[in-house]
């Protein structure tokens, strides 16, 4: 019964690992709707599928301090990227007056501009409003886009509002002009590709002076946000203009991701060898949990929607699986020095577990630490690597401890009386008395068996019973 | 099986602390030897890649003939005339190409090639000596040359297998007007490979003349760019953002440690995981091997993978000297006794993960190796650290800790019978 029921759930196990594997790496259509693999839905970084590119050029007749602004306008497209969710994107000076940008996983080049927006102009403007509601400019600039250190979306007063903080030299102007022209209009200029666009045009109600604006009169946070969006968009210290926008191959050369599966999976497929050759058949225990343990992992890269993997996420992935197998590993080696010592299978691997669990959690959240560590203070690629770490923890967690003990459990009930098939052996010590006990060893496993058969977690039970019981064996 | 013949041997690694300490300072001492060399000889102690140091980049632009077959063969084609640029005297600049990356499509299909500077040469000579050197060179062989045929007054100058954009067939037609007197009439072929126009009368030289207008210098014949300065992709903010996280990684890492073993366990583990560093380190500078933003990665792949290792033999030897039987055992003999233990563990699980990345080493392609090569010299170096230098550490700690409060006590009692005297 127990051997049978046994069974069932190994197979169970099984064919749920093999329909992950299928949903991985197979792409269904069915009718209309299109399943796509678990693998093909990973987003990639630049590095391993490339993406698309563009080439700004600054065209600035005021050419002082070049170098910085230039350094700053890329320290702030940089910024923009990343608050975007673009964290692995780069952003390169060219000579002296252009900028690099590479975004990866979009295939589409004016994809770009969505992401950060179009090079514009900015210039606040005093207007008037006609009858008809038709907006005029009139008057000096009063700011542009240079003046504007940041517009935010917030509430104010229980209303949506966008906050602007101007810098010096705009706070002085912006003084000047609001004291002079209230009750005025004063226009949000946006040029872009030479046209301009009024994207607001709020009345001027008290004297800003202290260089921190507010303007009101927006429907919801949205429409806030919407417009702190169009007054940071494109704005940069120096004017840039396109020069070049199109799709770019990985930086790692095209096969690198090709060539990289493929020594995972025969670097995967050797280690579950020679787990099998170390372990016979705990080591089967340990490759049924390792290809869970992959399809658990692709599954999730797919989902989680800020991953984006690039070589550093891969390192993160390799160093997890080396962890999962080490958790393995540590267990097995428990179990046989327990089996040595003279115990009943069962009993040595649940004194395995026990014993070794204590330095797998403590490894573990040693690493998880480190993990999020990264993953707060980390920028770019160390994050990617972090987020990939610490879902490859969890899961190699959650496989080494619960699936791999219970499937240890379920293979040694269906093959109780052969400790050679998992490697176990008994110590020179323990040997003389296992020889007698020989033919105990099944009625040992059985009796355990009913102790355990109410499937309560045995690291939570008392394990006192389990040593009489090994002290029993030594009688 | 041998090893389980090893493990029955009652073996001394503490004892031997010395060993263990001198192998890795050899290799320092090696890597340093190895880096003072490379830096008087080409001035780059470490073999430092584009990422963070800047380089240059140039355009070459190859339109419609750049394609997913020919793109392996203009690759390689590029790169070689790059490495191989020699000056006027015959000697190699030393050049690297540091990676080739394909970009547009169709007409704009170009190849973008990052370069480092030659290791001798400042950006003045970069720009005015070499750059244009190699812009020469990669124009010499990306050249088209057209085929120009002639019936009567009717002249075609056929593109094999390019397509020209607007812009090159006005400027090829320019071009070709000037070299010969009294051409008109250009137009430009419906698959956009040929050029037709009218002359009469032509000279002699006529087809050289024509085919020397018309040749295409690859370069411009898209958008073209000079070559040009890149900056690092990896700035200077982005790798102190990096250095301090990591630290402080390493110091929280270090507080669980000590909280869960003992500080003297927490610094042990520290102390390995520097060294595993270092030897990654030297690992790149002895064999000269491109240290790009990839290394960053490879580094903290190692750092939890040594840690890890380090924890699995304390948590060993602290169940050990929990034990009643250890309870009179020096920190030399749990230490020795809990190496054992986890010896098979250890090499076990070296060799899984050794397996996993060694075949990312052999398979993988040669931007992927020098990902994987540092990361196995890590794993080698960590595997060591956590049997023989570590415990080492902990054991010696502990052992001078417990003899030291007993001599000072003997000095005490010494000193009371002294003074009773």
């Amino acid at each position: 019964m127990k051997k049978k029921s046994s069974i069932i759930k190994i197979a169970i196990i099984g064919v749920i690992t093999i329909i992950g594997l299928v949903l991985s790496f197979c792409t269904f259509h069915i009718g209309l709707t299109t399943f796509k693999s678990f693998g093909s839905s990973i987003k990639l970084g630049l590095d391993l599928k490339g993406g698309v590119y563009a080439v700004y050029e600054a065209n600035e007749d005021d050419d002082s301090d070049m170098n910085t602004r230039m350094n700053a306008t890329r320290t702030r497209l940089e910024r923009l990227l990343t608050s975007r969710g673009y964290s692995e994107a780069t952003v390169v000076r060219e000579g002296g007056d252009r900028l690099r940008v590479e975004v990866p996983d979009v295939d589409n080049p004016g994809a770009i501009f969505d992401i950060i927006g179009k090079p514009a102009e900015l210039r606040f403007q005093l207007s008037t409003v006609d009858a008809s509601n038709n907006v005029s400019l009139s008057g000096d600039i009063i700011l542009t886009g240079r003046n504007i250190l940041s517009a935010s979306a917030q509430y104010y007063e229980g209303k949506a509002v966008v906050a602007l903080s101007l810098n010096a030299e705009g706070t002085e102007a912006f003084s000047k002009a609001t004291s002079e022209n209230i009750g005025k209009t004063m226009a949000i200029v946006s040029t872009v590709d030479g046209k301009d666009q009024i994207i607001s045009n709020p009345t001027i109600n008290v004297a800003i002076t202290n260089g921190q604006a507010i303007i009101d009169g927006m429907a919801d946070m949205e429409a806030a946000q919407e417009l702190a969006d169009q007054i940071t968009a494109g704005q940069f210290e120096v004017k840039l203009s396109l020069l070049e926008n199109s799709t770019v191959s990985p930086t790692l050369g095209e096969q690198a991701l090709f060539y990289g599966i493929i020594a995972g999976v025969v670097g995967l497929l050797l280690v579950m060898a020679f787990l099998i050759w170390r372990y016979r058949m705990l080591g089967a225990v340990a490759s049924m949990a390792l290809l869970l343990y992959s399809v658990l992992m692709l599954f999730f890269l797919a989902v989680l929607p800020w991953v984006q993997l690039t070589l550093p996420g891969i390192a993160g992935i390799i160093l997890s699986i080396g962890m999962a197998v080490d958790a393995n590993v540590i267990i097995y080696e428990r179990i046989r020095d327990e089996f040595k010592g003279g115990k009943s299978m069962l009993a040595s691997s649940h004194a395995g577990f026990k014993k070794a669990t204590k330095a797998i959690i403590d490894s573990n959240v040693t690493t998880i630490i480190a993990a999020v560590v990264l993953l707060i203070f980390g920028t770019g690629s160390i994050r990617g690597f972090a987020i990939t770490l610490l879902v490859g923890i969890i899961l190699s967690l959650f496989t080494s401890m619960l699936v791999t003990r219970k499937l240890v459990k379920y293979f040694m009930a269906v093959l109780p009386d052969k400790p050679g098939m998992f490697s176990l052996k008994r110590g020179k010590e323990a040997e003389q008395d296992g020889n007698a006990n020989d033919g105990n060893v099944i009625t040992d496993s059985e009796v355990t068996e009913t102790t355990v058969s109410e499937d309560k977690d045995i690291a939570q039970t008392d394990v006192k019973p389990l040593e009489g019981e090994a002290a029993y064996e030594n009688i | 099986m041998k090893i389980s013949n090893l493990l029955e041997k009652d073996f001394k690694i503490v004892e031997k602390k010395k060993i263990w300490f001198i192998i890795p300072a050899c290799i320092v001492a090696v890597a340093i030897a190895v880096m003072v060399i490379f830096g008087v000889t080409t001035g780059e102690p470490l073999n430092l890649g584009m990422d963070f140091t800047g380089g240059y980049t140039i355009n070459v632009s190859l339109s419609t003939k750049l394609t997913d077959s020919t793109y392996q063969t203009y690759t390689e084609q590029v790169t070689d005339i790059i490495e191989a640029l020699k000056d006027e005297n015959g000697n190699s600049y030393g050049l690297k190409v540091a990676n080739i990356q394909r970009q547009g499509s169709g007409d704009t299909a170009a190849l973008y090639v990052k370069y480092k500077a030659a290791p001798d040469a400042d950006d003045a000579r970069m720009n005015d000596e070499i750059n244009p050197a190699i812009e020469e060179a990669l124009g010499e062989v990306f050249k088209i040359i057209p085929a120009v045929t002639s019936e009567g007054d009717n002249h075609t100058v056929t593109y094999s297998d390019f397509r020209l954009v607007d812009d090159t067939f006005k400027q090829k037609s320019e071009s070709i007007k000037a070299a010969v007197s009294g051409a008109s009439g250009f137009a430009l072929s419906d698959d956009r490979k040929s050029i037709t126009f009218t002359a009469s009368g032509v000279s002699e030289s006529f087809v050289a003349d024509v085919i020397k207008a018309a040749t295409i210098d690859d370069r411009y014949s898209g958008q073209a760019r000079k070559s040009d300065s890149v900056s690092a992709t990896v700035s200077g903010e982005l790798l102190t953002d990096a250095l301090l996280a990591i630290s402080l990684a390493i110091v929280l890492m270090l507080v669980y440690i000590a909280f869960r073993f003992e500080v003297s366990s927490g610094l042990s583990a520290i102390v390995a995981l520097l060294h595993d560093i270092i030897i990654m380190f030297s690992f790149m500078a002895i064999f000269h091997i491109e240290i790009s933003s990839t290394f960053i990665a490879a580094l903290i792949t190692i750092l939890g993978y040594s840690i890890n290792n380090t924890i699995i033999v304390f948590d060993r030897i602290r169940e050990n000297s929990k034990s009643l039987y250890y309870k009179n055992s020096t920190a030399t003999f749990i230490a020795n006794q809990s190496i054992r233990e986890t010896l098979m563990r250890s090499i076990n699980t070296s060799i899984t993960t050794l397996i996993t990345i060694a075949m990312v080493a052999i398979i993988g392609v040669p931007s992927i190796r020098v990902f994987a090569l540092p990361i196995i010299a890590g794993l080698l170096a960590g595997t060591f650290s956590s049997i023989f230098i570590s415990p080492s550490i902990w054991a010696m700690w502990k052992d001078r800790k417990r003899k030291l409060p007993k001599s000072d006590k003997e000095k005490k009692t010494e000193g009371k019978k002294a003074a009773v005297a």
